[in-house]
Formats: structure tokens, sequence, C-alpha cells
């Protein structure tokens, strides 16, 4: 690995600091990620359009404001992707549908504007599954992306370009969107870190949505602490937002050393062992992380979810419902425009009923208040992300999805902010995710937590053995 | 989302299920192939047991809710365990 690939994977924090003092420039650093992308994405597939010349002109902006001293802040001049159902002004935003495959937005989204306006340079829009669910695309207009540590396997999705390129070294960090686990998959799978936050926190106004009620925009990065500076600079009350919260972003970066001890860490373990297709690698990681946990000084207490038999009965009936009628007019009248696992996706909607998808939100309700006693006992739970670590498309392909087990949805239901952090390798080398979850608006907690995990263990700083291997055995 | 509801004990019929989803999606001005009928069918005879267990869940002392994310109580994390 030369220097310049070497610069492809320095936190968002070391770039910003690099910037302040003159030693690094933020052309050089973009340039850097270009030349990476035009060399890797070929295998990768991360992308599906890169902003080269628009990148270009940014970092020449941000270095003229380093020349000055007068840097926007963290992330200025840091190169940045976004999942492609991000809208952003004068630039395609596909949501990797042949639907949507030359819509070019008149407007950013407001996570595009807070990001431009803290200096981001965008590198481009990155590959998901098609309106994030379904699968990966095998018959879309755009190639799906693909694992970096195995080109075999699935990187996890729906913001699977963005888990992907983060992982891979081809971007410093990503915005992607969780609406069942799409930011935490592709962490999980790609070994780096993804945040759910708490639903409120972060505006989707501009994010095509996949299912309104559940849906949130979340940072991919390779770091806790640079999860913490993307959080910190896209949360904002938007009126615009239904979903927007009350309370402001917590100081999730002051609070980021806070650590665990004294903290009463809740583990589900029942739930976990009874999933059927659970890892005996990601159970073995998942313990090891309780036990790092207890070193730490935090109080690790088994627990029980509430409500665990109905997670995923509940999650897939208002997935489906808020989907198909999002996209019901142009399913029935274009329906060669969607790609058949979406387009399967969008068909299980008709199966539910009304009172179905009425009785999903009551259920929703009362797990909601279920959880809310749970976390007046302890004050963070902690599962693993997947149950098991990246498989290979074909099995993607084979597994129907209501035969997979989730950890995830139920974050999604209640609106807690959950992280998932490099966890641990299987026996195979791939990486395994842990997952932390807390109250709503205790984002800075679960950072805190997290951060302490991944300063103990290291496993964010472990890499994809990209250079390492020739093109052929990719 | 659509209006009608099968009765339950279709379910363990594939036949009567194919029909089932068949009417469904052509209900919601959808169209659907064999293969995505069939694989229809085999969710629905899944998901239909799981949609009844989650109504008999609720039971008859659930409140009325919008469905709306719970209110949450503020306050910070106590540090001092117990």
């Amino acid at each position: 690995m030369d220097a310049d690939d070497e610069l492809c994977y320095w936190p968002v924090a070391a770039l910003h600091r690099a910037y302040q003092a003159r030693t690094l420039s933020p052309l050089e650093t973009v340039r850097a990620y270009l030349e990476r992308i035009e060399r890797l994405d070929r295998d990768l597939r991360c992308y599906i359009t890169v902003t080269a010349d628009l990148a270009i002109a940014a970092a020449r902006q941000a270095e003229a404001r380093a020349a000055r001293g007068a840097l926007l802040g963290s992330l200025d001049g840091v190169p940045v992707g976004l999942k492609d159902l991000v809208d952003t002004a004068g630039v395609r935003t596909t949501a990797h549908s042949a639907r949507h495959a030359n819509r070019i937005p008149d407007t950013n989204a407001a996570v595009v504007e807070a990001l431009l306006g803290a200096g981001a340079v965008l590198l481009g829009k990155q590959s998901l599954h098609e309106f994030a669910a379904g699968g990966p695309t095998r018959d879309g207009v755009f190639p799906a992306a693909r694992n970096p540590w195995n080109v075999a396997l699935v990187p996890g999705g729906s913001s699977s370009g963005s888990g992907a390129a983060v992982a891979a070294g081809l971007c410093a960090a990503a915005l992607g969107t969780d609406t069942g686990g799409s930011v935490r998959y592709p962490a999980s799978y790609c070994g780096v870190v993804g945040l759910k936050p708490t639903r409120g926190l972060v505006s989707r106004r501009g994010v095509i949505p996949l299912a309104w009620s559940l849906d949130d925009v979340g940072p991919i990065t390779r770091t806790v602490e640079d999860a913490a500076i993307l959080l910190q600079s896209i949360a904002e009350a938007d009126p615009a937002d239904d979903a927007r919260g009350r309370d402001r972003c917590p100081d999730v970066r002051g609070r980021l050393r806070a650590g665990v001890r004294g903290l009463r860490l809740g583990a589900p373990l029942r739930e976990v062992e009874r999933a059927p297709d659970l890892h005996a690698d990601t159970l073995a990681a998942y313990r090891d992380a309780l036990r790092v946990f207890e070193r730490l000084g935090a109080q690790v207490r088994s627990v029980d979810l509430p409500e665990a038999r109905h997670v995923d009965t509940v999650a897939r009936a208002i997935i489906a419902s808020e989907a198909l009628a999002y996209h019901q007019r142009d399913a029935g009248e274009r329906p060669t425009l969607y790609g058949r696992g979406f387009y399967q996706a969008l068909l299980e909607g008709t199966l539910i009923s009304g009172t179905d998808y009425v009785n999903a939100l009551r259920m929703r309700g009362l797990i909601g208040e279920r959880m809310r006693e749970l976390m007046d006992s302890v004050d963070l739970l902690a599962l693993p992300t997947t149950p098991h670590p990246a498989w290979d498309f074909a099995v993607e392909a084979r597994v129907p999805g209501w035969l997979r087990s989730s950890f995830t949805r139920l974050f999604n239901l209640t609106g807690q902010p959950a992280i998932s952090v490099p966890g641990g390798r299987s026996t195979d080398g791939l990486p395994i995710g842990l997952q932390l979850a807390g109250r709503p608006f205790g984002d800075d907690v679960v950072l805190a937590a997290a951060h302490a995990y991944e300063a103990a263990t290291g496993w964010s700083a472990h890499r994809p053995p990209l250079e390492r291997r020739p093109p052929s055995t990719r | 989302m659509n209006g009608d509801r099968v009765p339950d004990g279709l379910v363990e019929d594939v036949d009567e299920a194919l029909a089932a989803v068949a009417h469904l999606v052509a209900r919601a001005g959808l169209a659907a192939d064999a293969r995505q009928l069939g694989a229809l069918a085999s969710l629905y005879r899944r998901l239909r047991p799981a949609l009844d267990a989650l109504r008999a869940g609720l039971g008859p002392e659930a409140e009325p809710t919008s469905g709306v994310a719970p209110r949450w109580r503020s306050g910070r994390v106590d540090r001092g365990g117990g």
C-alpha cells in the first residue's frame, strides 16, 4: 500500500487535524481518493455516479480556506459519499432503479445541505438495493456493490455501496439510510461503523422513502469518533420533517470519552441464542464483547426483549404497506421499471390488509412502551448486529427474507439509537458486528460505549486485504 | 395494503393460498408471474398466522394507539450503578 492509499484510510478527525496544521492538502486528498476509486471500483462497484469535477472544485475551495486558516469545521475538505437515494441538486439520484435512472433533483436533501455547508467534498453517489429493499439488484440498470473483504460476498444492505466504499477506502465517510438495519448491516458485513440515530435527530427531507414511519439517515464511518463528527454535523431540528424530535442533539463529541464504568448493559442472550441462523462465530464474538464490557466496568445483566416474537411481523407489515403505498401507481402502470427483487418486495404489501397494518402499528406502540420499561432498568442493550457474517450472492438470492432472523429491526420500531461497531472476525476472517442500542436521544451514551469498546479491542483498525490480492482472485 | 382479508383456514392449502395471493395482487392493480406468485404464496402461508398471532397478542386490554412512537421520559443516565 503506497502513501496515497494509506491516506485514504485516515480517519476524518486526522484529516481535519492535518488540514489545520497545513501538513496535508484537501486537493491532494481528494485526488488520492478519485485515483483509488478509478482503480478499485471496477471490481467493487460501490459508486453509481462519481462526481469528480465537482469534487475537485470543492477541494480547491477547501484548500483556499485552509490556506487562510479559515476551515469551516471538522468536515471541511473531507471526501464523503452518499447513498444514491439522498437528493443532490444537479446530480442524478437514481435509487438504483430504472425508474429514476436519469432523475436529477433540483434541490439538496437537508443532510446534503448540512454536509456541503460544513465544507464536505462529495465524491459521488453510492450503490444500494433498489429503493432500499429487495436485496442486491441482479437485473438492475446498475451493478450490485461487492464486499471488499471478498467480492464473492454481499456487502450487506441496503446501503451496500456506502458500507463497501468506507471499508475499501473509497471515501472517508458516507451517509446511508436505515429502515430495518440498512446502515448497520453493511457496517457489520464490511467491518466498519454504522449509526442509526434516534428518530427525529436527523432530517429525512429530500431522501426517497422506503417506509416513512421507520426510515432514518445515519453515518457509515471507519471509527466511532468519525460517526460522532458526522452526526453532530447533520443533526438539526427540521420543521419540514414530521418525525423531528423536540430535543436537541446531545454533545456526542464532547462526551465521546465518557466510558462505560457503572453503566448497566442489557444482554438478551436468550433471544440471541434462539435465532435459528445464528453463526457460532457470531455468538462467540458476542460473548467476548460482553466480557470486554465487564472488564471496562459495565454491569452486564441478562434481559428479555419485549414482544420479540412479533417484531419481525410488525416491521414486515409496516415496511411492505408503506413501500407499496409509495410505489403502487408506478408498479401497476410500469412494472418493468422495477427489478424483480424490489418488485417482489412490493408484492408483499398486497398481503397486508388495512386492519393488519393498524394492528402492526398498535403492536409497535406496545413494543415501545415495554421497551421504555426495559430501558428504565438498563442504560444500553448489546446484541450481535447480524446473525452471521456476510454470505455469498447465491445464498443471498436463495434464502427468502422471512426465514432470516433480525437483531436490528426492533430499534427501527422504537426509534432508539443503535450502532454497529466492528466486534470480531470469523474463522474465515470476515468481519462480525456488535450492536449497541440506547435510549432515544441518548446517542451520546451509545457512541461513548462504542468508542470505549473500539479502543479496548482495536477491531476497527482491521482492513480488507484489497492490496494483497491479485485481481484474478478477487 | 389491501382491504380484502382471506379466511385463515385457507392458509394450509397451497392451491388456495396461490388463488388468494393472485386475487390480492390483482386487486392492488399489480401483476405477477407464476414464480412470483409461488414465492408470495409461500410467504402468505407463514405471514397470515403470524399476523393473526400479532392481533391476538394485542389482547382486549390494549389501549388504542395511533402507532406513533411512544413518549420517552427524559433524564440522563445514572452512572451510580445499582
